[in-house]
């Protein structure tokens, strides 16, 4: 009995120091330390609690400057210079822009300066890598400010936090979250519907507003230009004229980078008629699109091999690759001392034909081509061919079909892994038909691939490679893992006779791919194919002479030229687009009835393709469901779809020019202008609910 | 409030000053008369025929500071006077405000920094800055042989504090300098001026 309450004593008084620990370190971890002189003192602040991964998070500056003294907005008017945030360590996050809170006008005469004094908090958001494994990290960040009274000092320091890293982390709220969210929420919104006259050239712009939009009340109106568009600071005029407020403001000499925009701030009477209140709007152009292409090579190269990992798991790999563990169940029966060597020629293979895949991509690119990832299933020939191939392989599953050196090498993946050539050949197989496979991860990883130099594309692909045939190099090289395969036995005879089946079923799918890309009578080119290798495969499995063996040969050469004629001899295009009724919501895609559709209505474009088994998935799960459909209807949102089955140029340019090469796509456009919101590769219906909602909130 | 009324005031001033003789590009730079820190008086049209240069300056400001104690400043003085350029730095502080120095104290300066300009122009009441609407120290202008403005705005392309980035940075006076001479396209004859403001 005193056992227990010792035991229970001690654990007390463990947790009650662990609690009283944590508080004070919690509520401290959330900052830097200060930085102060006597003119400005300068914190760095977390929003959240703690890290998580994958996680876009808020992170602030606040800056409390002495009496007298300012620090200066994005644009900082006629003099000085905006503070700006350079990342120091570690090297994979990404900061976003700052959000900057409204500034007030600092007269300096004959010159004006945009900036803030008193207390000013700079929030930014963060770009949390995905695969931080550690359980705290220390994130260290320079900022560069320039404070002036009316003289001016230039200053900067580091901060450095230390915070934990964990999956719920994000959603905590830390001390300083009300004080950054008070201050995003000063931050001017952008206005819907605001005019722009005049022109450089009469050496002013006119901005108008309807007073309608604007709150009620309005007292009066001052407006900031913004960096770079070559507005002048000073000699604005505004006015009102009926319904509307009409600011004209000059130009400066400089040549502009942007667009005229800036913000409006202005002051309004409140309910009570005896204060006003001050209320901000942004007359601006959206946002760009985020720079995918800033990321750094080493997430990306990370992004590509988890891509080719997961490429693994993917629908069109599956098949093959259980056929390849049983191999290596086969192979860990007969104790050979080479598995390492062997596993070295899959990766071998794997990695040479996605080379040669970039290869043949980018002298693509360099020609002028519009084509993607997935290329090689556009083309009906090689679908029929594949079909072919996996037609011959499925029979050799089923064990009635025996191996033969010369034409179904290849192809010989459920008999004896015979040897390195037989390993290189199976990385070839494997990659040819994961291709169409564009799974999460890759698409992003590939997409910037293919718009850097062709040198960090290449090392991409590599990359991707490896990852692809990392699991069965760990099975090779590290033995005590086969423990986990299961023991040999007469079961791998009926496994692989019954992995005939998904062999077939992909057969099937394949057939109904090149119904899509080159009509009917291609597959039945291809079916009377199958009649001739069937015949072959019969033959040989009825005599071994000689005769029979040749003619058998003969037949399979045959039928296989026969299907690969087929879609050359009846052409491509002729397929039947998959929605033949009048009666489905989705249009066919071109740039032109984009814009001619996003006059009015949102509009949502799914970049899909016959043989992409992603795209596949995504429109029967999520796509074609009656409640998506519903809220699409009532959001207002238009459906276009892109089919990429054929290499569409068009499309294919449309792709490049968000940075992926391959499909599946989805972009909600909002109506008028306004930069498409990109939804994820892999669909689920609240993620386009969510999406949906976004797009409400958008003005 | 008076703040306010006085900024209305010279605002419109100096917007009504603009529209007098605002200094465009490839428009006759505007001629004013100013005393030199040697006691002579400059007048701008005495050296039309030459190459002019005028640099704004406040030696206590952070951004004229990276030039001159990298000697950046000087070798661009040196450079372009050895080709023939009338090189004027322009001193537009206000009594009491920073920058502003005493002739005598503008020699000792002068021979301090070892910069070379033809002179130092004394413009205390700010007359001249307003002219040529001289937002920041350094504000750098080049006026070619016939006395048209070819040239107004920052120094270089790195609006910083850091000495450092000068080697990184193009020099647009430079830049400027060597088109106009050559009879070519100057590539960038405006461009947004950096440094502190002057202190009228």
């Amino acid at each position: 009995m005193t056992r227990i309450w010792r035991y229970l004593w001690q654990w007390l008084f463990i947790g009650g120091l662990t609690l009283l620990g944590s508080l004070p370190y919690e509520a401290q971890a959330q900052q830097s330390e200060v930085y102060a002189d006597s003119q400005l003192e300068v914190t760095w602040l977390s929003s959240s609690l703690g890290l998580s991964p994958g996680a876009q998070q808020d992170f602030a500056f606040r800056v409390k400057l002495a009496k007298g003294w300012h620090i200066y907005w994005s644009n900082p008017g006629d003099s000085g210079h905006a503070p700006r945030l350079s990342w120091q360590e570690p090297k994979a996050y990404v900061p976003g822009a700052i959000a900057w809170p409204y500034p007030r006008k600092f007269p300096l005469p004959p010159l004006v300066n945009f900036g803030y004094e008193g207390e000013v908090f700079l929030s930014f958001p963060l770009q949390i890598p995905p695969s931080i494994t550690a359980d705290s990290q220390t994130l260290k960040i320079r900022l560069d400010w320039l404070v002036c009274e009316e003289e001016c000092i230039p200053g900067h320091a580091f901060f450095s936090m230390t915070l934990p890293v964990g999956p719920g982390l994000a959603e905590k709220a830390s001390l300083w979250r009300p004080f950054i969210e008070a201050s995003q929420a000063l931050v001017p919104r952008p206005i819907e519907r605001w005019k722009l006259t005049g022109s450089r050239d009469a050496g002013a712009f006119h901005f108008s507003v309807d007073a309608r939009d604007l709150p009620s009340e309005v007292e009066s109106l001052e407006f900031f230009p913004f960096e770079g568009t070559g507005l002048a600071s000073q000699g604005h005029v505004v006015q009102r004229i009926e319904t509307m407020w009409d600011i004209r403001v000059p130009i400066d000499d400089v040549p502009p980078q942007v667009e005229p925009s800036g913000i409006i701030v202005g002051q309004r009477r409140t309910s009570n008629s005896q204060k006003t209140e001050t209320f901000s709007l942004a007359l601006s152009p959206p946002p760009a699109l985020a720079d995918s292409t800033s990321a750094s090579l080493w997430m990306m190269l990370l992004f590509a091999f988890l891509g080719g990992l997961i490429l693994n798991i993917m629908p069109c790999v599956l098949p093959v690759l259980s056929i390849k563990i049983l191999g290596l169940v086969q192979e860990s029966r007969e104790e050979k001392s080479s598995t390492g060597y062997l596993a070295l020629c899959y990766t071998a293979g794997v990695i040479a034909s996605f080379l040669g895949l970039a290869g043949l991509l980018l002298l693509a690119k360099a020609s002028g081509q519009a084509i993607g990832w997935g290329f090689q299933l556009q083309s009906p020939t090689f679908v029929a061919a594949l079909a072919c191939l996996f037609f011959l392989m499925a029979w050799s599953f089923l064990g009635i079909f025996s191996p033969w050196n010369g034409l179904t090498r290849a192809g010989n993946i459920g008999q004896k892994w015979s040897g390195a050539s037989g390993q290189l050949a199976s990385g070839v197989v494997a990659v040819l038909v994961a291709s169409p496979c564009t799974g999460p991860f890759m698409g992003v990883a590939l997409g910037y691939g293919l718009a850097q130099s062709a040198g960090v594309a290449l090392l991409l692909f590599a990359v991707l490679g490896f990852g692809f045939a990392f699991p069965f190099l760990l099975l090779g090289f590290v033995p005590s893992w086969r423990r986990f395969l299961p023991k040999p036995g007469i079961w791998m005879e009926y496994m692989r006779q019954i992995l005939a089946f998904p062999l077939f079923a992909t057969v099937l799918w394949l057939l109904w791919v090149l119904a899509m890309q080159s009509g009917i009578d291609s597959v039945l080119a291809t079916l009377a194919a199958f009649i001739f290798m069937g015949f072959g495969i019969w033959l040989l499995h009825l005599s071994q002479n000689l005769w029979a063996r040749r003619f058998a040969l003969l037949n399979l050469i045959l039928g296989l030229a026969l299907a690969i004629s087929g879609p050359g001899y009846y052409g491509v295009g002729r397929g039947e687009m998959a929605e033949p009724s009048t009666s489905s919501p989705w249009s066919p895609f071109t740039p032109e009835a984009l814009a001619a559709l996003r006059r009015e209505h949102p509009v949502f474009v799914d970049f899909t393709a016959a043989w992409c088994v992603s795209c596949q998935v995504n429109k029967k799960l999520v796509l074609e469901r009656a409640d998506v459909l519903t809220a699409f209807d009532k959001a207002g949102v238009r459906l276009l779809r892109a089919d990429w089955t054929h290499s569409d140029p068009v499309i294919g340019e449309v792709l490049a020019s968000f940075n992926r090469r391959g499909v599946p796509l989805y972009l909600l456009y909002p109506s008028l202008e306004g930069d498409p919101l990109v939804l994820p590769e892999v669909l689920t219906p609240e993620r386009v609910f969510s999406a949906l909602s976004d797009l409400k909130s958008q003005p | 409030m008076l703040r306010k009324a006085q900024a209305l005031v010279l605002t419109s001033l100096l917007a009504a000053s603009s529209l007098m003789a605002a200094p465009e590009i490839a428009k006759p730079a505007p001629d004013f008369t100013l005393t030199g820190h040697d006691g002579k008086s400059y007048k701008l049209s005495d050296y039309k025929g030459r190459y002019i240069v005028l640099e704004w300056w406040n030696k206590d400001c952070p951004y004229v500071r990276k030039h001159y104690d990298s000697g950046n400043m000087q070798a661009l003085q040196k450079d372009l006077t050895a080709k023939n350029v009338a090189w004027f730095t322009v001193l537009s502080s206000a009594p009491k405000k920073q920058g502003h120095l005493a002739p005598t104290e503008i020699s000792e300066v002068m021979a301090k920094e070892k910069a070379s300009p033809l002179a130092v122009l004394i413009d205390e009441k700010g007359d001249v800055g307003r002219l040529y609407e001289a937002k920041t120290t350094p504000h750098m202008y080049i006026i070619d042989p016939q006395g048209q403005l070819v040239y107004k705005g920052a120094i270089d392309d790195k609006p910083t504090t850091d000495a450092s980035d000068i080697k990184s940075s193009t020099n647009y006076v430079r830049q400027a300098f060597d088109a106009s001479l050559a009879g070519k396209t100057i590539a960038s004859s405006s461009t947004k001026p950096y440094g502190c403001s002057v202190k009228y």
